[in-house]
């Protein structure tokens, strides 16, 4: 034990851009990939990290001052700065236990399958770093790196059970047979069924449809990085009191950092190919002739309008609500196309626009409160791990509009009471989610037997 | 004389993960057919519409989306989920085909 923790006090005084490398040649030579690509893709790993950090730290000097004058200007106490999915991402990845969620999510998915528990193969191994960014968020708040183990286990047995009561509703909205979604983000799905089914019962919205594509063209535009980068980064600035050259500069520089994040990301996901595909081979290879599920990432559903239309009409609102909400210190930028409220709700709508928009208007809090108290988890692990440093006027970082932010609240909170037998007031959300997860899948496997009526498929299961 | 290369399209929600994913695993059997000329672009799906005017094939990772491509259009789901790539290649192969490199 002791051992094990002077290695991992290694590793993170080494820092993610070394031991990163090392660990992605050390996998990829025993998928057998051969010297030259795993050493490439090693290399290519701790490039992506040490990148991401370069953009991290323009961000932080743009950003970072004009944050700390919109607080002082405006009196509202918005000190942890969105940084959107992408260097989250690359910061989880430096968590010192991160590609142990590997083989966590390759070996249960093949237990349950052999149990029959399950009928999804979930090959969408980028997510993984999903169940890592859960595991260090539970891990630093409940001071245990087993308690997170087991949450993120829960985590993707969840997933896979949502996959398979989810199958057909997701045929129903996208037209492709056989694949399902265990991505986290689809897990709001415990507050969108119920809120659909209540909608169903407002004559306005029930009998009223839009179509969502005409408007996805009209206003596709805003969705795009480096112009929804622009205008949050001169909103920022006018109330931080900029002078008219600030203000367009801060917008320039709030664009690059949005439109370099992802350009970065890409490196990671050709650094993790080499797992991902051998993960993918050796998951497929235990079942042959098998047929099951396949669970994919969420961009098999992207040409639902509605996702586009509902996230680019919330962004006014969820700056709003990061105002008005008590306790909130997340100040919304790299995360406000908030597709992982949009996401779920245009699923369990069916693609209706009114009601898909309607439902992120109301639902944003839970987001933007998850973010407010992960943001010191956040912030700690990449003070932690990242090359960058994190200048003293930039407080937080965080990430405003997370996936499945009623499941990572409620992890922490039990995982806060197991660990530190801390009595917190999120504990009721775990509740609510807990009893949601049970009542709202009854209507989930409902909506997915209707589905698959509608469909022409005879369910036999379920 | 150098050949023009053709270009297809590859797009997914913020164009990153699953878009980069296909456009390697196509890339890898392109180079194992010895296919050359060859451009694959990985693209966020919002610009989809508008680049399919310059490239000769759209690897549509959300197919059934109802939208009018300048191109023609293929479903890459295949190239997801590892099941029907052989099938999805040869569909790929033809279009190519259809498209030889300008000289």
């Amino acid at each position: 034990m002791e051992m094990l923790t002077n290695l991992i006090q290694y590793m993170l005084d080494l820092g993610a851009p070394i031991v990163l490398p090392i660990i992605m040649i050390l996998i990829g030579l025993l998928f057998g990939v051969g010297f030259r690509k795993a050493f490439s893709a090693g290399l290519l790993l701790g490039v992506a990290f040490a990148g991401m950090n370069v953009v991290l730290s323009f961000l932080f000097t743009s950003i970072g001052p004009a944050s700390s004058a919109f607080v002082e200007h405006t009196g509202l106490q918005l000190t942890a700065i969105d940084i959107g999915w992408a260097p989250v991402a690359a910061i989880a990845w430096g968590w010192p236990y991160a590609f142990l969620m590997f083989p966590l999510q390759i070996g249960i998915n093949i237990a349950m399958l052999a149990l029959n528990w399950t009928s999804t193969l979930n090959v969408d191994m980028w997510n993984v770093w999903a169940k890592v960014l859960t595991g260090l968020i539970v891990a630093t708040i409940s001071n245990s790196v087993v308690i997170a183990f087991v949450f993120c286990a829960i985590e993707i047995i969840i997933e896979l059970k949502q996959a398979d009561w989810s199958v057909y509703l997701m045929e129903d909205n996208t037209g492709i047979p056989g694949v399902a979604l265990p991505h986290s983000l689809f897990f709001e799905w415990i507050i969108f069924l119920p809120l659909n089914r209540l909608m169903d019962k407002i004559p306005f919205i029930a009998n009223n449809s839009f179509e969502p594509e005409a408007l996805r063209e009209k206003i596709g535009i805003f969705a795009e990085n480096h112009v929804s980068g622009f205008l949050i980064g001169v909103l920022i600035a006018i109330f931080a009191g900029y002078d008219l050259k600030g203000i367009l500069t801060l917008g320039i520089e709030a664009g690059t950092a949005l439109t370099l994040f992802p350009m970065v990301a890409t490196l990671f996901i050709t650094a993790l190919l080499p797992i991902a595909d051998g993960a993918k081979e050796f998951l497929e290879s235990r079942f042959p002739g098998r047929t099951f599920y396949i669970g994919l990432d969420w961009p098999f559903a992207a040409g639902l309008a509605s996702i586009w239309v509902a996230a680019i009409l919330n962004v006014p609102v969820l700056i709003l609500w990061s105002i008005i909400l008590p306790g909130n210190i997340v100040l919304p930028f790299g995360g406000i196309v908030a597709l992982c409220s949009t996401i779920p709700a245009a699923l369990v709508t069916h693609d209706d626009v009114l009601r898909t928009t309607l439902m992120t208007w109301i639902a944003q809090p839970l987001w933007i409160y998850a973010g407010t108290w992960f943001a010191e988890p956040i912030t700690q692990l990449a003070r932690q791990v990242g090359a960058v440093e994190i200048p003293a006027d930039v407080q937080y970082i965080s990430w405003v509009s997370m996936e499945a932010p009623s499941m990572r609240m409620s992890f922490a909170a039990i995982g806060d009471l197991i660990g530190n037998g801390h009595i917190s007031p999120v504990l009721l959300v775990a509740v609510v989610t807990t009893v949601l997860f049970f009542w709202s899948g009854k209507m989930l496997r409902e909506e997915n037997h209707k589905s698959a009526v509608k469909l022409g498929k005879i369910e036999t299961s379920d | 004389m150098v050949n023009q290369a053709r270009v297809v399209l590859v797009a997914c929600g913020g164009g990153i993960a699953s878009s980069h994913v296909v456009k390697n695993r196509i890339k890898d059997r392109l180079e194992a057919y010895g296919i050359e000329n060859v451009i694959i672009k990985a693209i966020p799906y919002l610009k989809a519409q508008i680049l399919s005017r310059e490239a000769v094939l759209y690897v549509n990772l959300s197919p059934n989306d109802g939208i009018n491509y300048a191109c023609p259009v293929m479903s890459g789901i295949p190239f997801l989920t590892g099941f029907g790539i052989e099938a999805a290649m040869e569909e790929l192969k033809a279009h190519l085909e259809h498209h030889p490199p300008k000289a």
